[in-house]
């Protein structure tokens, strides 16, 4: 592909969102619904079409890494040796490969929303805003400047920003937002933070050996473009605590937009925007930023183990916490929003063992199951009058039954049976036997997630669906429209089959995502990648995998479908009973963060409003203290009668003129 | 040209009218009067002002002179335009009357 | 350029403006608001011609800081002041904010509440004319004239059209800032004598700058090898007290909140988005290139201070309940990026403090005009009293949220570009600089929401159940500044184009390789 191809191509991916942002926001109002409907999908399906073009233009390239960079234009430029930043667009198998999830899946949340949104009178601005995400992801994954990826990636908190709170009445809505902001604020920093740390180091030549002083060493060379960055990675050191240090910051960020601890506790909340939200950027596209991150800065990755072992223990450490969580939670939403963060977390993972085409292969099928559980959810709350307590559910598969046929499609897909979740989620753990800090630790923890996973996936499903309604609403629930029923059924079809067609674990099927990723993560300039398993570690790895995931969907499924299993004896022994509180209140993750940083922080600003000014003040009240001081002991010869300030004009002018008088009859 | 012997005599002159005009100023309550005594302080010192220059013989006091003059008149100018003011808005014409400035 | 005095016109314009005024009645209010737009529009498509011809024309002169449009005459040659104007890549910018931020503060004039409007305007067009003169002196002398003459008509607006606190705040205002002007004018003073004692009869900045203070004995303090109690450093501080406090930069703050609440919505904007810049300005201009010495030495303690700023002024602006505190208060935070960049001393830290000044001079006016705006409509300032204004009033909605999201410097808006700009530069200087400036960053996320959020969002209160929309002409005032946001976010190219053509100068000129540097980590950036 030509630069000035991938320059228009990718300009046009970037165009229709934007102008679909525009156009909803700014005409919706006066033109009305049935023109946002329209403008808002078509221009999502027209990225979708030019994407389709990208993909089979790089398809039909050479093999190789087929990566191909384009100027658009000069955004800032200070001169040599100081930024300069252009808007450079990059095109290769991984930016396409996200592409194709962010329009194709962001085309099928968007006509569902079509359904969703039809009673709601803030239509225009829904589509504006969804829009206006669809734009921002699909910059970052095209940016091919670090201060490019960085207003994508503000770009996308923004989105997200403005659709959690979408129904700003809400008191809950406008919180959540704020908290999301507030925490992608904070990895928005430490990305910058990063680059600074690679513009400054960044050099031709490979970094000075430990305990040298490396007199003679070059000007760094001053830039933030991705390739360029990528090429002299080694510049930064092997292991050094520079890279490390690099890394652990682009990291941060990763973890804010990902959801992963210490940096998750704003996506449970985030759950208060529309449904098709949380599925287009909640689940699908916008969490899984921060794994693209990760894999898009392989090559620093590469050379920093520790980062890259500390990347892997958070993200595994995050499913086992969220898998935990879930567990627990009566909002059907929520329950997603875990499993998803659990998911993104498996992912982070994979990218931090260096599995990182495993953990791109997870993220697709994620999205497709997790935006099919996310708008089958919206389905179950639409029908039951916006209700979103599980145990307010129940007996819902006879009353909505595609609704549910699909949702079971779904979380089959999510446990990791027969669908999705046994083909991504099983080969991204089969390199942890191998690899990884203190392999096979972590790919221990991964089946207890796996285990964690068929669990609340099943009384997730056993709740709301099965069973007897438990209320009004849910006894009169009937099923949705067909405007919201096919985005669903076309989701589950994906979730069902791509991971038969696309990779299987171990070497037993086909292995198109390795076939067509591999090149990014091995092109000239990176480490090494995980090392797979071999054929009998790779069997066991995944029977003892779906053995796990098996074992924790047959005791949900014994537990809140058949009934015949009671939890609550085995929780109330003494050791255990702390364990549902905890889960029920989320490790009390906001309550520590509130009493350690909120609290303070006020505490501390309310301290300086009653101190800092007032002191800081003292010295002109000082000033203006000895001023009245002083005028008042004159003020009493201040009559205000011209005859009074005449006499002391007199007065003062005849004992001048004896004191000069009399200074000179001394003089002589 | 003046002549040397009366020059002390002139700076005299212009020394009583100046001590006139000043008595005037804080003896008297009417603001016309004030301000025709606070003209006759001016014109002693224009008096002086020629005296000395002619003593001198230099034209830098008649200048100053001239100065003094224009000031008068533009100072006569504000302050008849005061007290126009004053009256019209019914105030007797006192200037013991008069202590706004205190506040 | 043919020799036309481009700039001795666009410093005519806005004072001859303010005379025409006077000979219009006083009753005829819409010919006095008229003619004070028609001459704030002219100045700005003159300046506009300036700005352009500076990007376009190469610098005149082969001295330390080539200028452009240079008119040179003298006007008390007894004592070697001299009609000294240029413009550069420094200052070409913050003209057009200057001219810019102007006419916005000149269209939202109220007609009828204000009562003695001529004068209104006529103070405004002279606090304009001061100070583009402060922007295009180049002769101290005259400096010092219009940086005076600034305080002027500001006292004057502030005294007679401010709020009911405007008694309190006129008082620490004045008191601040003739107590840093008048030190000031006895360090230009001391300059002069200097130059005049090695036969330069001069306050002109160009002769001044080539004939630099001599490095004279001065007493040592304790554990320092360099002189630090010179003249040069007393003459530095004089300088740098008036310029801390206009900035201002904390412990010299704390009349600005003050002033910001009592004063009137066109001025505040002309105010906040001008004039406090002009201490930054000043700064650059004849801190850091006369006293480069004094500045290194006392570099740590200025980067200090300007983090202090960003730090304190966020925590403050979070504890505030009142609108106009809370911008006040933001506008202490963002001010002290500003600083943080000049006093890193080197390009990018300096580019970006020229950048971040047009930035925040844009994004400052409009968080003013929107809660001028509000306040009007609802009567109060509160944060507590109001919300729900998305639903009242949609277009404010939108226009304030790219303005919050340019105050709290999200990448893809104006607030952005400065603030990584400046933060790199911070950074080149001391790596932690630039870590509590990105704290500042994140605590400016919280306050911004919680401003934005809480006049927005949640359900529509008791005094916002009647509010109606923008009116066109509001609309007219904001939408520009809310285009420039993104545009200055997206393409900030032109400002950085025209800033590091000059800005290389001032680097020069501020790096007294003579001097050693008090911090380690100094210039060396991080490399471990």
């Amino acid at each position: 592909m030509s630069p000035s191809t991938a320059a228009l191509l990718a300009g046009l991916v970037l165009l229709f969102p934007l102008a679909g942002s525009a156009l909803c926001g700014l005409l919706g109002p006066v033109l009305g619904r049935r023109f946002v409907n329209l403008a808002g999908t078509l221009s999502i399906g027209a990225a979708f079409a030019v994407t389709l073009v990208i993909f089979v233009q790089v398809l039909g390239a050479a093999s190789g890494h087929q990566s191909t960079t384009a100027t658009l234009w000069n955004w800032l430029d200070l001169g040599p040796g100081n930024l300069n930043v252009s808007v450079d667009v990059t095109i290769d198998q991984l930016s396409v490969l996200m592409l194709l999830v962010i329009t194709g899946v962001g085309l099928l949340i968007h006509v569902y929303s079509v359904g969703y949104m039809e009673h709601d009178s803030g239509v225009a601005r829904f589509f504006s805003y969804m829009n206006l995400f669809i734009f921002s992801m699909a910059l970052l994954v095209l940016a091919a400047n670090l201060i490019i990826l960085i207003i994508g990636w503000a770009a996308v908190a923004l989105s997200s920003y403005l659709l959690i709170g979408f129904w700003y009445e809400r008191e809950s809505a406008v919180l959540a937002a704020r908290k999301a902001m507030i925490t992608q604020v904070i990895g928005d920093v430490a990305l910058v933070i990063a680059a600074i740390l690679i513009f400054v180091n960044l050099r031709a030549v490979p970094a000075c050996p430990p305990n040298e002083k490396c007199a003679g060493l070059p000007q760094s060379l001053h830039t933030l473009s991705l390739p360029q960055i990528f090429a002299h990675a080694s510049s930064l050191g092997t292991g050094s605590p520079l890279i490390t240090l690099i890394c652990i910051l682009l990291a941060v960020g990763a973890f804010a937009k990902s959801a992963q601890f210490p940096l998750h506790t704003w996506l449970p909340d985030a759950m208060e925007g529309p449904t098709p939200v949380s599925a287009l950027i909640h689940a699908a596209t916008m969490v899984t930023a921060g794994v693209y991150l990760i894999a898009r800065f392989h090559p620093l990755f590469d050379l920093a183990p520790i980062a890259s072992g500390m990347v892997a223990c958070v993200g595994m450490g995050t499913a086992v916490m969220a898998g935990f969580i879930a567990l627990s939670q009566v909002d059907i939403k929520r329950v997603i929003a875990y499993s998803t963060m659990s998911q993104i977390g498996l992912m982070i993972f994979a990218v931090g063992i260096g599995a990182y085409a495993a953990g791109m292969y997870q993220f697709l099928l994620h999205a497709f199951f997790k935006a099919l559980l996310f708008l089958a959810a919206g389905n179950v709350i639409h029908a039951v009058h916006d209700e979103q307590d599980i145990r307010e559910m129940g007996g819902l598969d006879s009353r909505m039954r595609v609704t549910a046929w699909c949702f079971l499609v779904g979380s089959l897909a999510l446990a990791g049976f027969l669908f999705a979740g046994m083909f991504s989620k099983e080969d991204l753990l089969g390199f942890g036997l191998l690899n990884g800090p203190g392999a096979p630790a972590l790919y221990v923890v991964g089946i207890v997630v796996n285990v964690l996973t068929g669990l609340y996936a099943f009384r997730l499903y056993g709740t709301a669906f099965r069973g007897e309604p438990r209320s009004d609403a849910a006894r009169n629930a009937h099923e949705s429209k067909a405007v919201m029923l096919w985005p669903v059924v076309i989701l589950a079809g994906l979730s069902a089959l791509a991971g038969w067609i696309l990779q299987w674990p171990v070497a037993f099927g086909p292995h198109l995502i390795d076939a067509f990723l591999n090149p990014v993560f091995t092109s000239p300039g990176s480490g090494p990648i995980a090392k797979a398993p071999n054929l009998g570690w790779g069997v066991i790895g995944f029977v003892i995998g779906l053995t796990c995931s098996l074992i924790g969907i047959a005791i949900a499924l014994r537990i809140w479908v058949r009934h015949d299993l009671d939890p609550s004896r085995a929780l109330a022994r003494p050791g255990l009973r702390l364990l549902p509180r905890l889960s029920f209140n989320k490790l009390y993750f906001d309550e520590i963060y509130d009493a350690l940083l909120v609290r303070p922080t006020r505490a501390l600003a309310r301290g300086l409003r009653r101190v800092g000014d007032p002191v800081m003040d003292s010295w002109i009240k000082g000033v203006s203290g000895v001023a009245t001081d002083f005028s008042s002991a004159f003020r009493t010869i201040q009559t205000g009668l011209i005859r009074d300030y005449a006499s002391y004009m007199v007065l003062f002018v005849v004992i001048f003129t004896v004191a000069v008088m009399l200074a000179a009859g001394l003089a002589k | 040209m003046l002549s040397q012997a009366m020059f002390p005599w002139l700076l005299l002159t212009a020394a009583f009218l100046f001590t006139l005009g000043a008595l005037g100023v804080l003896i008297r309550r009417n603001p016309l009067v004030v301000f025709m005594c606070i003209e006759l302080m001016l014109n002693a010192v224009n008096l002086a002002l020629v005296g000395y220059s002619s003593y001198l013989n230099s034209e830098e006091g008649q200048v100053f002179a001239f100065m003094v003059i224009v000031v008068a008149a533009a100072e006569v100018v504000v302050g008849l335009g005061l007290l126009t003011r004053v009256f019209s808005i019914g105030r007797e014409l006192d200037v013991d009357d008069l202590d706004e400035m205190k506040q | 350029m043919n020799g036309f005095p481009w700039l001795t016109a666009i410093l005519l314009l806005p004072a001859a403006g303010a005379l025409v005024l006077q000979l219009i009645p006083g009753r005829a209010t819409d010919l006095i608001k008229g003619v004070t737009m028609v001459v704030a529009a002219a100045e700005v498509v003159l300046v506009a011609i300036v700005v352009h011809g500076v990007a376009t024309t190469s610098a005149i002169g082969g001295g330390p800081l080539p200028m452009h449009y240079v008119e040179q005459a003298n006007w008390i040659p007894a004592i070697g002041v001299s009609y000294h104007l240029g413009v550069d890549g420094v200052s070409a910018w913050i003209l057009a904010l200057n001219a810019g931020v102007f006419l916005l503060g000149a269209l939202v004039v109220p007609r009828r509440s204000t009562e003695r409007l001529k004068l209104f305007c006529g103070l405004m067009l002279l606090a304009e004319a001061a100070t583009t003169g402060v922007l295009i002196s180049l002769d101290l002398l005259l400096f010092y004239v219009f940086w005076e003459g600034m305080l002027i008509p500001l006292y004057f607006l502030l005294a007679f059209y401010g709020n009911e606190n405007r008694g309190r705040a006129t008082l620490k205002f004045v008191i601040y800032t003739v107590a840093g002007s008048l030190l000031m004018l006895l360090a230009i003073l001391y300059l002069h004598f200097q130059a005049l004692a090695g036969g330069h009869n001069t306050f002109d900045l160009e002769v001044l700058l080539q004939n630099p203070l001599p490095a004279q004995a001065g007493v040592a303090l304790p554990f320092t090898t360099t002189p630090t109690l010179s003249p040069a450093m007393f003459a530095f501080l004089a300088f740098a007290l008036a310029f801390a406090i206009k900035l201002p930069i904390v412990p010299f703050h704390t009349w600005l909140p003050d002033l910001y609440e009592s004063a009137p919505t066109p001025a505040l904007v002309f105010f906040a988005g001008v004039v406090s810049k002009m201490g930054a300005y000043g700064f650059i201009r004849f801190g850091i290139t006369l006293f480069s010495g004094p500045v290194h030495q006392l570099q740590p303690l200025l980067e200090a201070l300007a983090v202090l700023s960003i730090l304190y002024g966020a925590l403050m602006a979070l504890s505030q309940t009142d609108l106009k505190r809370i911008v006040a208060y933001a506008s202490i935070s963002h001010l002290g990026f500003i600083a943080l960049g000049i006093f890193s001393l080197n390009q990018n830290g300096i580019d970006g403090a020229v950048i971040q000044i047009l930035n925040h001079g844009i994004i400052i006016a409009g968080l003013f005009l929107v809660v001028g705006v509000v306040e009007a409509r609802t009567g109060t300032r509160d944060i507590r009293e109001l919300g729900g204004l998305q639903k009242r009033m949609p277009w404010l909605y939108v226009f304030f949220l790219v303005i919050t999201l340019g105050a709290l410097g999200l990448p893809g808006t104006n607030g952005f570009v400065g603030e990584i700009t400046i933060m790199l530069g911070a950074f080149q200087y001391f790596w932690l600089l630039a870590v509590l400036a990105g704290l500042g960053v994140v605590i400016a996320s919280w306050y911004m929401l919680r401003m934005h959020q809480g006049m927005m969002h949640g359900p529509v209160r008791a005094v916002t159940e009647k509010v109606h929309d923008l009116r066109f002409r509001e609309g007219l005032v904001l939408a520009p500044l809310a285009a420039l946001i993104i545009l200055l976010g997206v393409y900030p190219h032109p400002v950085g184009d025209v800033t590091a053509q000059a800005v290389p100068g001032y680097v020069t000129l501020a790096d007294a390789s003579q001097y050693p540097v008090a911090v380690p980590y100094a210039r060396t950036g991080y490399v471990p």
